[in-house]
């Protein structure tokens, strides 16, 4: 017979496992067989089915929609947050990328501002805060308005549109070489820069989300652009260069 | 002082806008540096001696240039390790896999390193040159300087110093203008290679003086044998 798509793949998957936060954790190994067509996450449910039946306690890991939308799996599989295929979460990210007889490292987000809960789910409450920090409009803006009422440059729309695909996952400051958060901050600030809508707090929320980062704990930039290639919605650094001027306006020559 | 200003310089983005004047500006001097000392290929030591000789007929204000150069070298490396310091501490568990994601270059991730060789570097430089001439030790700073280069462990030394420099500019030229926020769709890529070329000219037209003052004076010894 023929190998097909469809045959299983057996992998060896080394799983990081701690008991709880600042606790010593190491990796844990175990052989899997799962479909190429499952997801990561169904072969870590897979390999927890496993585990039961076997009296050992499932290894935890977050996740929610599982549809790459709400930015809750965050896994590094072999030392790439959201794994190797680009663009992709690790809910999205199919079983068919690897090869039979792999080898699989998968380990928790790493960062201090991304403190470890237990396995491989991390508290990323932190992005909440600085969220909070000023990542909205704080007037309400009612329903949908008339389209072009308000009168947006089709440019702007469209950067702020990319803007907003970030969904909050952390996989920027996972492969940060210096764990910081500025991708993600910047996405948020960009976002609402380019609108109308979030024109008169501009200054106010510069100021605001980054110093709620910096009180988070996370890195100073230092321009690798790791996150960028790292982001499952690839937004780019220009958005950090937004961020950098955003702040450097709001703090020099505020417009109010 | 107004709060604004303590709060700005303590921002991971203030410190990174200090970093970037405070490195821009140590290239500028760079750049000075460099054309100043072309005068030795223009004209030999003699030319390069009355370079010299007009720095040093600044006085006052050559002093006052140096102070400054210098109060602007601490604020960059003070700046520099805080960050570098503060970025450790950002992840203190480190992945025991690691992969980078390939947008990071062997010169971005070894910044610290390379700026501390040249901190280093620039310490045997100024003991080198300028401390004896500040004391009047040295009457031919271009017969000092071609001496001192044409010994294969100065030689040596100053290379490796000027590679450090090299790879530390290779990211830092860009990584400035991104940190000021210099950042637009059609200037960009012009700003990045102007970037790129500009560190490796300065990387070369420093690294020419060691390799010239070897070749010349090893010609020098042969045509003497
Ligand atoms: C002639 C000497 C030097 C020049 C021209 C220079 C220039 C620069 C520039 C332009 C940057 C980029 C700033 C930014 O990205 O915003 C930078 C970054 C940096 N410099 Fe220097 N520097 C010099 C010496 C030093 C020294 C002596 C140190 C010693 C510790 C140092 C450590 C650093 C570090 C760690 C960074 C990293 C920050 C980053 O990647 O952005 N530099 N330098
Ligand atoms: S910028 Fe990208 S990597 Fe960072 S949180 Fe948003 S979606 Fe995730
Ligand atoms: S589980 Fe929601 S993005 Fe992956």
């Amino acid at each position: 017979m023929t190998a097909s798509a469809t045959d299983d793949l057996t992998l060896t998957v080394h799983v990081w496992c701690q008991a709880g936060p600042d606790q010593p954790g190491d990796f844990v190994t175990s052989e899997v067989s799962v479909s190429p067509d499952t997801s990561f996450l169904e072969m870590l449910d897979c390999l927890n089915e496993q585990r039961m039946a076997g009296g050992q306690e499932a290894i935890a890991f977050d996740h929610d929609c599982r549809e790459g939308i709400c930015g809750a799996c965050s896994l590094v599989i072999d030392g790439k947050p959201h794994g190797p295929e680009q663009e992709t979460t690790t809910c999205q990210l199919h079983m068919r990328t690897f090869n039979d007889g792999d080898a699989i490292y998968v380990e928790p987000f790493r960062a201090k501002g991304f403190p470890v809960l237990r396995d491989l789910v991390v508290d990323r409450s932190a992005f909440d805060r600085i969220q909070q920090a000023g990542g909205y409009v704080s007037v309400n803006t009612g329903s949908a308005p008339d389209a072009h009422a308000v009168p947006v440059p089709k440019p702007a729309a469209e950067e702020a549109f990319d803007a907003a695909a970030c969904i909050g996952c952390g996989a920027c400051v996972a492969a940060c070489p210096n764990a910081s958060a500025m991708l993600f901050v910047a996405a948020k600030v960009s976002q609402l820069a380019l609108l109308p809508q979030g024109a008169p707090e501009r200054d106010a929320r510069a100021l605001s989300m980054v110093e709620a980062m910096d009180g988070e704990g996370f890195g100073n930039c230092t321009n690798h652009f790791e996150c960028a290639a790292a982001c499952p919605k690839a937004i780019p650094v220009t958005h950090i260069a937004r961020l950098n001027r955003e702040f450097l306006r709001s703090s020099l020559m505020p417009r109010s | 002082m107004p709060s604004w200003i303590g709060r700005f310089l303590s921002s991971s983005v203030g410190k990174k806008t200090v970093m970037a004047l405070t490195g821009l500006s140590l290239v500028g001097f760079l750049v000075v540096h460099l054309l100043g000392n072309f005068t030795l290929y223009t004209g030999g030591i003699e030319g390069f001696n009355e370079y010299a000789a007009k720095l040093e007929d600044l006085g006052g204000l050559l002093m006052a240039a140096e102070v400054g150069l210098f109060a602007i070298f601490v604020i960059h490396m003070g700046l520099a390790l805080r960050i570098a310091r503060e970025n450790k501490r950002a992840r203190q568990e480190n992945y025991r896999i690691r992969a980078t994601m390939g947008n990071s270059t062997a010169a971005s991730r070894s910044m610290a390193i390379t700026g501390m060789i040249v901190g280093l570097f620039l310490i045997v430089h100024i003991i080198d040159f300028r401390v004896p001439t500040l004391f009047g030790e040295i009457d031919n700073i271009g017969e000092a300087v071609v001496a001192r280069l044409s010994s294969p462990v100065g030689a040596t030394i100053y290379l490796i110093g000027i590679l450090a420099l090299g790879l530390h500019l290779r990211h830092a030229i860009q990584s400035a203008f991104q940190s000021l926020g210099l950042e637009n769709p059609n200037w960009s890529p012009l700003l990045r290679l102007g970037a790129q070329t500009l560190a490796w000219a300065l990387a070369v037209g420093f690294a020419s003086f060691p390799i010239y003052c070897l070749l010349t004076t090893g010609a020098a010894s042969a045509a003497a044998n």
